[in-house]
Parts: C-alpha cells; sequence; structure tokens
C-alpha cells in the first residue's frame, strides 16, 4: 500500500521531467515515449529501495542512460532526419495567442529555434545544460546523476552556453 | 590571457559575462559585472546576447507527458487505476514536494493541536472566584519580578557595558590611531 503511494507520488513528480528530458536528448517522440516508460517501469521495480527525497537524481541518472543506449542502437541501426516534434512545438505560449498572435508566433518561432538549438548541441553538453537550465537541478545532483565531477559539470555547462550562443547566430545566418 | 576572439576580452572575465548573464555568479561576480557592463560597449553587447539566450532558455517550459503513456505504464506495472487522477497523491504531491509548504503545513499542524489541546483543557475545568483571585496575584508577582529583571538588565547594559566594554576600548583605539597619526605628522615634518 505504501509502495502503491510512494510511487504515485514519484510518478507524479517526475512524469514531465523523464518524458521532457528524454525529448531534448532523443529529439524523438516515440522513442521518448519508450524510454520514459521504461524509466516508470525501473522506479515501480526499484521503489522500495529508494528515498523519496533522493528519487530526482536515481531517476535522471536512469533517464540519462536509457537515453544514452537509444542513441548509441540508433547510431549503428540507422540514421534518421531529426526534426522538432509538433508536440514540442506546440507547448509554447497557448496563452498568449488570443491575445497577440503576432507577438505569439514570434515567441513561438524563437523557442522553437532555441529548442531545436539545444536539441543539436553534443549529447555530453545537451545533457548538463538540460537538467541545469531547464529541469533547475543543481550541480551536485547533475554530478550524481551523470556520474561526472562537478567540476566537469560547470566546464561542459559553459560550454553549452557559448556553443548555444554560437550556434543561434548561425542559425540566424543561415 | 588569452582573449575571446569575438569581443577581445578576456577569457575569464568572458566567461563570467556569460555566467552573471544566465543568472549564476556571485554577488560580487555579478555587481563586477554589471559596472562593466555600464561603461563597457563591447561587454555589454556579449551580455545582452546572452542574456536574451538565457531568457528564452529559461521560459521553455518542460513537455508534458501524453495520458495515454500513463495508462500504458499501469497495465505494466501496479494495475493501479487513475494514476493521473487521484487527490491524495497530488495532496501527498503537494506537501512534500515544496519545503516551504510542507514546513507550513508543519507549522499549521502544530500550531492547530496546541489550541485544540488548551481549548480543550479549558472547557474540562472550572475555577473559582478564589482560584482567579490568586492566580492573577502570582502572575503580577511573576511580571513584577520579570520587570525587574529587564530594569536591571537595561542598567547593566547602560553603565558596565556599554560605558566600560564597548565605549572604551572604542576610545582606546581611536586614542592610539590619533597618537599613531600625530607621530606620522611630526616624522614628515
Amino acid at each position: 500500500m505504501f509502495e502503491e503511494k510512494k510511487y504515485r507520488f514519484l510518478i507524479q513528480q517526475h512524469k514531465n521531467r523523464i518524458y521532457s528530458y528524454s525529448l531534448f536528448m532523443l529529439k524523438d517522440k516515440m522513442d521518448a515515449d519508450d524510454v520514459t516508460q521504461e524509466v516508470m517501469i525501473r522506479i515501480w521495480q526499484n521503489v522500495d529501495k529508494f528515498n523519496v527525497l533522493a528519487a530526482k537524481t536515481w531517476i535522471m541518472k536512469t533517464t540519462n542512460n536509457l537515453c544514452i543506449d537509444y542513441l548509441r542502437k540508433r547510431s549503428v541501426a540507422y540514421n534518421r532526419n531529426y526534426s522538432i516534434s509538433e508536440e514540442m512545438e506546440d507547448s509554447f505560449g497557448s496563452e498568449l495567442t488570443e491575445h497577440n498572435p503576432f507577438l505569439t508566433t514570434h515567441l513561438k518561432m524563437i523557442a522553437s529555434k532555441v529548442k531545436e538549438v539545444i536539441q543539436n548541441l553534443p549529447d555530453n553538453l545537451k545533457s548538463v545544460f538540460i537538467l541545469y537550465e531547464i529541469q533547475g537541478m543543481k550541480y551536485r545532483e547533475i554530478s550524481l546523476a551523470l556520474d561526472i565531477p562537478i567540476n566537469s559539470v560547470k566546464v561542459y555547462l559553459l560550454r553549452a552556453r557559448k556553443k548555444l550562443q554560437e550556434d543561434l547566430k548561425d542559425y540566424d545566418t543561415k | 590571457m588569452t582573449q575571446n576572439k569575438s569581443s577581445h576580452i578576456p577569457e575569464n572575465l568572458y566567461n563570467k559575462i556569460v555566467s552573471v548573464a544566465y543568472g549564476d555568479g556571485s554577488l560580487w561576480d555579478k555587481l563586477k559585472i554589471f559596472y562593466l557592463v555600464t561603461t563597457n560597449l563591447a561587454a555589454r553587447k556579449v551580455f545582452f546576447e546572452f542574456r536574451n539566450t538565457a531568457k528564452a532558455v529559461h521560459d521553455i517550459e518542460e513537455d508534458v507527458l501524453p495520458a495515454e503513456i500513463l495508462k500504458k505504464v499501469e497495465q505494466k506495472t501496479t494495475g493501479l487505476k487513475d494514476l493521473e487522477n487521484s487527490f491524495v497523491t497530488d495532496l501527498f504531491s503537494l506537501l512534500t514536494a515544496r519545503p516551504m509548504i510542507s514546513t507550513v503545513t508543519a507549522a499549521v499542524v502544530v500550531i492547530t493541536i496546541t489550541i485544540t489541546m488548551f481549548i480543550g483543557k479549558n472547557n474540562n475545568v472550572t475555577y473559582s472566584v478564589d482560584e482567579i483571585r490568586k492566580a492573577d496575584k502570582d502572575a503580577r508577582y511573576a511580571l513584577s519580578v520579570v520587570n525587574k529583571i529587564f530594569a536591571q538588565s537595561s542598567i547593566t547594559i547602560k553603565e558596565d557595558v556599554l560605558k566600560n566594554q564597548v565605549s572604551q576600548p572604542i576610545n582606546n583605539g581611536i586614542n592610539f590611531l590619533n597618537n599613531l597619526l600625530k607621530g606620522e605628522k611630526n616624522e614628515i615634518n
């Protein structure tokens, strides 16, 4: 009974985090769905083993490992033409549409552009950047989740920010 | 020292501008960078470029997991029904997710219990007029004792602590500095 409650709580808390991270990393909705399901099943299988308050790191570590597995499999099997999913684009500024369609379209374009450029960052930089900037995790949590030293987290984050800026400039000139 | 190619700003300073633009960095770094941004055109350009990107990044919202995925997972795991719509789960999540809310909830629970106990106690016991008078007298006596202690503490602070323990060392220090400055002045002359 308590395990069910714990599981429900964990899912409620982290389901969007897992899904969002997977979408960013894999750039494919179907794969993100699969990874999210797999992570949730693993949470259920291990629900009695970890502390609820410290679960975030474990969950993101599992999600990241599964995403890496998917990326490896994918690079061996086939090359896809990736594009931002429609669902990702739809998640921006729906409230503003009614008030100022021009502004909303502009904001949507910027947001989807930034998302696309983030998705195209190298995997090691991208994972740190998403966990820190979008999911609001701390250096220490990221270090534990990705199994890298805190200093590397800081370095990757700085590189990711610079690379994103450069790539956005390139994107504008295209 | 290495310089950033695009802006001719030293690399470590450039890195600090990036961090501050993204809302990181110590208070000192922030003050330093904000001052630099107001005085240096290249730094300002870099700062605002990164700040705009940071704003766009921070505005990105997490994607919402489709409900059908949750249902699929239900079948594979617990067989739990209505995983996404549980009032108890929502309440539990709300109370435990944010430390502030947890603290406030705990405080409210403690206060409620205390008040309930206090009210309950008062309802059960009735006091006679003599008892109330005696309690009033005792309370006055206790308050007069506390008043005396405060008065005594106030006198001690004014007369002993401030005069002897605070003012005197400060005076000594100032005198010492005065003597030093006088000595220096004499040496210069």
